[in-house]
């Protein structure tokens, strides 16, 4: 029975307000080549400046992956030839990354697996080739944008477990605030090294899985590349070192380059970079501003606010969610809060594509709609329908309530009056409701709510309906 | 009298005299090169225009006794492979013979802010690799002293620029003694500050943890005047640390009783006879100045010159990697496609010299012999670091001769390379271990070609080896030789 071995590279680009190396801003999607200097279009003469807020972000990725920040570190140049790459080299951490020696935590199943982290390092993007038919353009704009590349050992066996890890990873980079985490966009982006063995003999010959730009593509590719493995090495065959490139819609892999061709990256150290002396106060200032990530918020939510472990899990997927939820739940009916967020707002956010918390519902506003449902002012219906409409449109709750009538009657004297036509018009349903059907009752609800043109609030109405038939006198 | 034959802050004082003005030295800076520099090849681009307004803008502050500093006003060169934005920046290369940087260098930024007034761009070796200044895609510097030799390198054309007195000061940019090594074949005084006192930010790397930009100058006190100017701040690059005290505040202090070393090393090799006459001269006459001359041995110089050339070419060759023809520089007309544009680009846009370095500095950060050259010679890089220090607890300046030979002729081919990398023995230490260190006229061979004498100090006491060679001038009178043809 064979066994995959994978190890994971994954790029982050940390979402800093300038690039690496220069004051350039650091922003996705902005008119090409607007976003360049001397040194990120690595014109002559130019030199490069840490990004000192950079290296706090590498430090914090460290210490939430339970890393050991290495005290001195220092830049490298990785030289290759790519049209790209301004200057024709990157400069990154070959010898001493900032970040090593981590382990993360990861659920799959219920069951709580560990990976380690070998190292985590600092380094620049390149910019990016448009290809058209008129040619091939270079737009800078990501050119000197910050990197952090995580490779963990190789502790990974499945698909599954390769998935899991990443979302667990993803998870703690988004509680840092440090990267958008978009694969679609490039700001997340994982290599996956991979060899298939019998365990009880030595490690096969690993390959390099690159392209890969979700999360389902890296579970294709592992299943892809692992049986590939296996069928060479059934085959008489042996498995060759390689960078392969995997497909995800044709679910096959093709050589990009093999090791014989591999360049030979001529690492050695960046001269126009001092050392960085990284102090332990450093370290402890950025360890004590790390969020509460995930896993201890989850428990936390469901001891202080008294929600469900599913719903907190839910919740705490995301940070900014998390937020808006204790947001709202400090000004609400936290159960409610809960409820609202896990069954209403996060289908919406799915179908209207926009974050809960980028959409016009703002934590009071979805605090008012809950207390006005508690409160019984208006109708659970209601309140769902406001918060629909408050979610796309800038709406003010009360004003909008008001404006449509949606506020329920609540006034006993205006409801008993009501009751007490319906009751007087319904003789035969009254007898019905003597004689025990329980059905005439709710009828009699109903009408009474019908009358006063659906508004009323339906609990109230029921007291009424009840005290009125319980008292005949009053008939 | 020719007006430029005034040394730098004597022509400032007769500006503050209201004795001459700005764009009067400009027009005959300009008249002198116009007549001149046919012969000498010293400057690539010339700037007419940019030079006089500037110089009536310097004028007029004159007049109204609001000078920004004490060269304003002041014409100066500029080695070729310095940006200066708007203004074609070649490094003597095929490659680069059309840019123009959109930005100005640091130090340019200096000199503009100092009122100097920029007149030309220098002619130099190719990308700085070179000790002749003939690898240059713009033809080689002639010397004034002979024009059938050659000026050193790779500053070649600033100095010839100074010793000529077309300009009274220019800048350099010294790797492995392309700043001291040509002034001292021209017969000027050169200054190589310690690494980090000035600003490297648009400078065109050669080798980044040797280069230093420097000054050329007919003598040491404005050299040092200039230095002062151009290591202001700069938070662009990430070595640059400054001067705190500037480079003039020791000019006049006595060097009486100060102790220089002598490398023994630098005496024995093959250097010339004449060369030794003049450098044994200049000890007689620090001797006669109060100093104690004691000899030194140090065996980490063997190795400076093959230490220097493992780093500084493995530098060059990824600094020179940027030189692809995709975004500026020169490109192939014809390639098949985006690799072989690169290829083709780069091996017709550098010259042979160029090549070399890169393929040798390519070979030596390979996998494979990294540890075997690159880590070595780093490892003796810091030991002849830590040596210096310990030399500098014992002596004040270090002195030897700033090359082993006086100028050789232009046009023959040098077919012994390591002979020719052996030029720099005496100058490639301080780019090494970062030391500041300046060249000044100390004789001429029978030829009558110039001879210099180097000092060498600890990192940032560039004020304490300036005045070794402020007091040593004020003795000698070698640096007010002015060439036959430039008079």
């Amino acid at each position: 029975m064979y066994q995959a071995v994978i190890g994971v590279e994954v790029h982050f680009e940390l979402s800093t307000e300038t690039k690496l190396f220069c004051r350039c801003r650091n922003s996705f999607g902005e008119a090409e080549n607007t976003l360049c200097c001397p040194v990120c279009l690595g014109l002559p003469g130019a030199l490069p400046v840490i990004n000192s807020r950079a290296v706090e972000y590498a430090i914090s990725v460290g210490l939430a992956l339970g890393c050991r920040v290495n005290s001195s570190t220092r830049f490298d140049r990785k030289s290759y030839f790519y049209p790209d790459m301004p200057n024709e080299y990157q400069t990154t951490q070959a010898f001493i990354p900032i970040c090593v020696d981590g382990c993360v935590e990861y659920e799959l199943d219920g069951e709580v697996k560990s990976v380690g982290i070998h190292e985590i390092h600092l380094e620049d993007d390149a910019g990016k080739l448009i290809h058209s038919d008129n040619g091939t353009r270079i737009n800078y704009n990501r050119a000197g944008v910050p990197l952090i590349e995580i490779v963990t050992e190789p502790e990974l066996h499945t698909a599954e477990e390769t998935v899991a890890f990443l979302e667990e990873l993803r998870l703690r980079m988004s509680y840092l605030g440090i990267s958008d985490c978009k694969m679609q966009e490039g700001s997340m982006r994982v290599d996956v090294n991979l060899s298939v063995h019998k365990p009880d003999q030595p490690l096969g010959t690993r390959t390099e899985i690159k392209n890969l730009n979700s999360f389902r593509a890296v579970a294709n590719a592992i299943k892809n590349e692992t049986q590939r493995q296996i069928k060479v090495i059934e085959n008489g065959g042996t498995v060759i070192q390689e960078t392969r490139r995997f497909d995800d819609v044709k679910g096959v892999s093709t050589v990009m380059r093999s090791k014989e061709t591999h360049e030979d990256y001529r690492f050695f150290p960046e001269p126009n970079l001092p050392p960085m002396y990284i102090t332990d106060a450093q370290i402890d200032h950025i360890r004590t501003n790390l969020p509460e990530f995930a896993s201890k918020r989850q428990k936390r939510l469901c001891t202080y606010y008294g929600i469900s472990s599913a719903d907190a899990k839910i919740i705490t997927a995301d940070r900014l969610v998390a937020d808006y939820f204790e947001a709202v739940a400090s000004l609400c009916d936290q159960r409610e809060a809960a409820n609202r967020i896990v069954r209403d707002l996060m289908q919406k956010q799915r179908e209207t594509k926009i974050h809960i918390t980028e959409s016009h519902l703002t934590a009071e506003k979805l605090a008012e709609i809950i207390n006005l449902f508690v409160s019984d002012r208006i109708s659970r219906r209601t309140s769902r329908e406001v918060a629909d409409v408050a979610f796309c449109e800038p709406i003010d709750v009360s004003d909008y309530i008001e404006k449509n009538g949606l506020f329920q009657i609540t006034d006993e004297q205006v409801i008993s009056d009501a009751a007490r036509s319906v009751i007087s018009e319904n003789a035969a349903v009254v007898n019905d409701y003597r004689n025990g059907k329980s059905a005439a009752f709710s009828y009699l609800v109903g009408e009474t709510i019908k009358r006063l043109n659906g508004r009323a609030s339906p609990q109230i109405v029921n007291k009424m309906v009840d005290l009125m038939l319980k008292s005949n006198k009053n008939l | 009298m020719d007006i430029l034959n005034f040394s730098a802050i004597e022509l400032s004082a007769l500006i503050d005299k209201k004795e001459l003005l700005p764009s009067e030295i400009v027009t005959e800076t300009f008249r002198k090169i116009d007549t001149l520099d046919n012969k000498y090849n010293s400057f690539i681009t010339m700037l007419h225009d940019s030079a006089m307004t500037e110089a009536k803008k310097s004028d007029a502050r004159a007049i109204s006794g609001k000078r920004l500093s004490v060269f304003d006003g002041i014409p100066i060169a500029v080695k070729d492979n310095i940006c200066t934005e708007g203004i074609k920046t070649t490094c003597g290369s095929r490659m680069l013979a059309d840019y123009i940087p959109p930005y100005d260098a640091t130090v340019i930024t200096h000199l503009k802010n100092a009122g100097m007034i920029m007149v030309g761009k220098t002619n130099m070796d190719e990308f700085g690799m070179g000790s002749c200044s003939d690898t240059s895609y713009f033809g080689a510097v002639h010397n004034p002293f002979d024009l059938n030799k050659s000026a050193g390198g790779s500053s070649g054309g600033s100095a010839v620029a100074v010793a000529s007195r077309m300009v009274p000061l220019a800048l350099g940019s010294d790797t492995g003694g392309s700043v001291r090594q040509p002034a001292s074949m021209c017969g000027v005084c050169g200054i190589k500050s310690t690494y980090g006192a000035v600003s490297r930010y648009g400078l065109v790397a050669y080798a980044s943890s040797f280069d230093q930009i420097g000054v050329i100058s007919n003598n040491i006190t404005d050299g040092a005047e200039l230095m002062n100017i151009i290591s202001g701040n700069d938070t662009l690059d990430s070595t640059y640390v400054g001067l705190k005290d500037g480079f003039t505040h020791s000019l006049s202090l006595p060097i009486k009783d100060k102790v220089i070393g002598i490398p023994k090393e630098y005496l024995d090799g093959n250097i010339d006879g004449e060369v030794n006459e003049a450098f044994l001269n200049a000890v007689s006459v620090m001797k006669q100045l109060g100093c104690r001359v004691e000899y030194f041995s140090l065996d980490a110089l063997k190795y400076v010159v093959p230490c220097y050339y493992i780093i500084s070419n493995a530098e060059a060759s990824t600094n020179l990697s940027r030189f692809d023809g995709v975004k500026y520089g020169y490109r192939a007309a014809d390639f098949t496609d985006v690799n072989d544009m690169m290829v083709k680009s780069r091996s017709d846009g550098f010259g042979a010299e160029v090549k070399k370095r890169i393929m040798l500095g390519t070979f030596a950060i390979t996998s494979e012999n990294y540890e075997k050259y690159y880590k070595k010679a780093m490892e003796i890089r810091d030991d002849l670091s830590s040596s210096f220090d310990r030399l500098f607890d014992r002596y004040d300046a270090v002195m030897c001769p700033t090359s082993p030979t006086a100028a050789g002729p232009l046009g023959v081919k040098e077919t012994d390379n390591i002979r020719m990398y052996l030029s720099d023995i005496y100058t490639v230490s301080a780019n090494i271990a970062g030391l500041p260190a300046l060249s000044v006229p100390c004789g001429f061979t029978g030829e009558g070609l110039p001879i210099g004498v180097q000092f060498m100090g600890r990192r940032f006491c560039d004020a304490k080896v300036i005045s070794f060679a402020a007091e040593y001038q004020r003795a000698t009178d070698c640096h007010k030789w002015l060439p036959k043809g430039a008079i």
